[in-house]
């Protein structure tokens, strides 16, 4: 599916947001790697396709009414076998059902666990003034407590995203502090270039983080995403903002 | 070339217009339309005069047309100061006249609430015949060659300069252009354009980054129209001439309602920080800043790099100069033990420090050892910028202040003018501090001596500033600019 068909595949059902596998299947195709992710309607369907995709796996609850799937115990991380999955299957459904009974539940998604990596977050927000905005920074608790992230305005070129990954406090951590991994950092200005490229020509998009990012020695890949959309198709035409 | 023809054949109309309309003259001398027609004839503008009022008649001695259509002549530029209510029916007069440019003084738009807003609908549609608008709201241009000026500018410099200025706020401008002249600097063009209703900020630097006349361009904005391409602009023009821009309205850091992790962090404040960065426009954080920022970009012409010898004549004043410079990334090398011998030997050997910085332990250096040190730091050390602190220039400035004998006026007339033979000999910067610290009514004697010696000292191509603090900040803008833009040049 193209990007443009996603878009109005979400329009149709009158939502702006998008869910975690629609979010990275956009995503794949502005060309940015993603943990790959299904869906999964029935307890079978998830055993299934974590057999498919190879142990561990993750199952997070799909509703496109339920934004932090988290807080609401809807993530089961680090599940080793197809018992394992069946039963966070039921647990997950079950916390979402107490915690939001009326929430359409389409089932949960399941993934491969990514191995892990150094966290990093990536977004994007509208500025009334400067229009699309980007954000790099470290993930994890690095981002809640220290909100140690850098902005560019889009459009970046290459020299931007350099100065956006070098800009933030943290960057040390990235070239392989006190024996911890490098991290391939021009992977990630790319990344952010690719990004910036890809919101420039979807004006329907509002606002998007990808959190975490795993980066590697070798590349990166978001493993989980959240896009939401304008409003109304005219307010994506308005805040284009040139 | 980065500006369209047709866009800068419009812009030279508000500039060097061959005629201009004041519309909304009365006898009332303190309208409004009476007083910018007083200020330009005033101040000399060269053109065609042709003011406007139902009554005719003469005005200032200036024959005034009853409508635009009795002028007999083509019209470049239109001021309007009429009520904002009867702006839009007198634009579309100005279209039916072929006026292709206008200024409008008026107030009373988007900036009053819903009832302006409304009249700015109407604006809307006149604006779409093809008519172009600077304003509403707003005090006009300044510019010294065409004999334009502000409404509140009859008094400002007939003599031009170097600098653009772009200010929303007519205030500001006015202000700016004030202060600005005590300290030497002069203007291109200034811009007070208000509402920004069609013509904006964008328009504007896109025109100063295209016009020869302008070498340092000084902006004051609230807020920006279009961000995105006001970013490519001044990202553009910042590689062949500084921006410095004050932003005003920054400490409202209103976090907007976002539903996105990146939402929440991306405050006013953050998005700001980042247009700084990535246009590479110089950050101005008050009035004063911009207009010590201009002057320090108004006078660097040699490259100026972040290496600094500073000169006090007081330990107390090295320190917190030296204090200054660590803070802004300006370095002070430690001199050579042979020139902090030669250093030594010029002063009192109690009480002074040789290293970098020089405590000369006394406001009043003998003339020669003073041109000794300074010749001796520019010729053996890698400094590119000699900055002098707490220092008594002047002839009459010890006796005034500190009562010192008569009998030591003598031969200091010669120490004025140190600092300028020794730029000129080396070709590197030299910055002067004249301190504001005597400001009692009765010390008249010593400020008129100061603001005297200031005058003389910018008119040479040295830039004054009243403290190191203030004096190493601007260095610091100049520094951080030339490295940005010279390292992409590959020099």
């Amino acid at each position: 599916m193209t990007a443009q068909a996603i878009i109005e595949e979400v329009r149709r059902a009158s939502r702006t947001l998008l869910t975690e596998i629609e979010s990275k299947a956009l995503l794949c195709e502005a060309g940015i790697p993603t943990v790959e992710t299904k869906l999964a309607r029935t307890k079978e369907e998830a055993v299934l396709t974590s057999k498919k995709l190879g142990f561990p796996v993750a199952l997070k609850i799909v509703s496109p009414e339920i934004t932090h799937k988290s807080d609401v115990g809807g993530v089961k991380l680090g599940l080793k076998t197809s018992k394992q999955v069946g039963q966070a299957y039921d647990e997950v459904l079950s916390a979402v059902r107490q915690s939001h009974p009326k929430a359409k539940v389409d089932g949960v998604s399941v993934q491969r666990m990514a191995r892990p990596g150094t966290e990093i977050i990536i977004g994007m927000t509208k500025d009334a003034q400067f229009g699309p905005v980007l954000m790099f920074g470290l993930g994890g608790i690095l981002v809640e407590l220290l909100k140690d992230v850098s902005f560019r305005i889009v459009p970046l070129e290459r020299e931007d995203a350099r100065e956006m990954v070098h800009g933030i406090k943290g960057y040390p951590l990235l070239e392989g502090y006190r024996g911890k991994e490098s991290v391939d950092v021009s992977f990630l200005e790319e990344m952010l270039v690719k990004l910036s490229r890809f919101v420039d020509t979807h004006p329907e998009i509002k606002e998007l983080d990808l959190n975490p990012v795993f980066a590697y020695h070798d590349g990166a890949v978001a493993v989980d995403a959240r896009v939401i959309l304008e409003e109304t198709p005219a307010s994506a035409v308005n805040t284009l903002n040139t | 070339m980065m500006i369209n023809k047709e866009q800068k054949g419009i812009l030279n109309q508000f500039f060097y217009p061959r005629s201009l309309a004041v519309i909304g003259v009365s006898a009332d001398e303190n309208s409004f339309g009476t007083r910018y027609l007083s200020a330009i004839l005033k101040f000399g503008f060269k053109g065609k005069l042709y003011p406007i009022h139902p009554r005719g008649g003469e005005l200032l001695g200036i024959k005034v047309y009853p409508r635009l259509g009795d002028v007999p002549d083509a019209i470049d530029l239109a001021v309007v100061c009429l009520p904002g209510r009867m702006v839009p029916g007198v634009l579309e007069e100005c279209l039916a006249k072929g006026i292709q440019a206008a200024i409008v003084v008026s107030a009373g738009f988007s900036e009053t609430g819903e009832e302006g807003k409304k009249l700015e609908l109407e604006l809307a549609k006149v604006r779409a015949k093809g008519i172009r608008i600077m304003g509403p709201n707003c005090f006009g241009v300044y510019c010294p060659r065409s004999g334009l000026t502000l409404l509140v500018g009859p008094n400002f410099p007939r003599e031009g300069g170097p600098v653009g200025l772009v200010a929303q706020s007519g205030q500001f401008a006015e202000m700016i252009v004030l202060q600005a002249r005590g300290l030497g600097i002069r203007f291109s063009k200034v811009i007070s354009y208000g509402n920004a209703f069609d013509l904006n900020e964008a328009d504007y630097l896109e025109y100063l980054a295209d016009d020869p006349d302008t070498k340092v361009i000084a902006v004051y904005v609230e807020g920006v129209k279009q961000g995105r391409r006001f970013l490519e602009v001044v990202r553009r023009t910042s590689k062949l001439k500084p921006v410095i821009i004050w932003k005003g309205g920054l400490t409202k850091t209103g976090s907007r309602a976002a539903s996105s992790h990146t939402g929440s962090l991306a405050g006013d404040e953050a998005i700001w920080d980042t247009f700084f960065a990535q246009s590479g426009a110089v950050r101005a954080d008050s009035m004063d800043d911009l207009i010590d920022t201009t002057i320090a970009f108004a006078h660097s012409s040699a490259r100026c790099g972040r290496r600094v010898a500073l000169l006090s004549g007081s330990g107390g004043t090295a320190v917190i100069g030296a204090d200054a410079c660590e803070r802004a990334g300006l370095e002070l090398p430690s001199f050579s033990p042979e020139v902090q011998k030669t250093i030594s030997s010029l002063l009192p050997p109690i009480g002074t420090g040789v290293r970098n910085p020089v405590d000369l332990a006394t406001p009043h250096p003998p003339a020669r050892a003073l041109t000794t040190i300074l010749e001796t730091i520019f010729s053996r050390e890698p400094v590119d910028t000699i900055i002098l602190g707490r220092m008594f220039l002047t002839v009459k400035g010890p006796t005034l202040v500190l009562g010192t004998p008569k009998s030591l006026e003598q031969g200091r007339e010669e120490i004025r003018d140190i600092p300028l033979k020794v730029k000129g000999a080396f070709g590197k910067s030299i910055y002067v501090t004249l301190s504001e610290e005597v400001s009692d009514a009765e010390m008249i004697e010593f400020e008129a001596d100061r603001r005297s010696l200031r005058h003389y000292y910018i008119t040479h191509g040295i830039p004054v500033y009243p403290t190191l603090e203030r004096a190493v900040k601007a260095l610091a803008h100049v520094v951080r600019y030339q490295e940005r833009f010279h390292r992409q040049e590959g020099g």
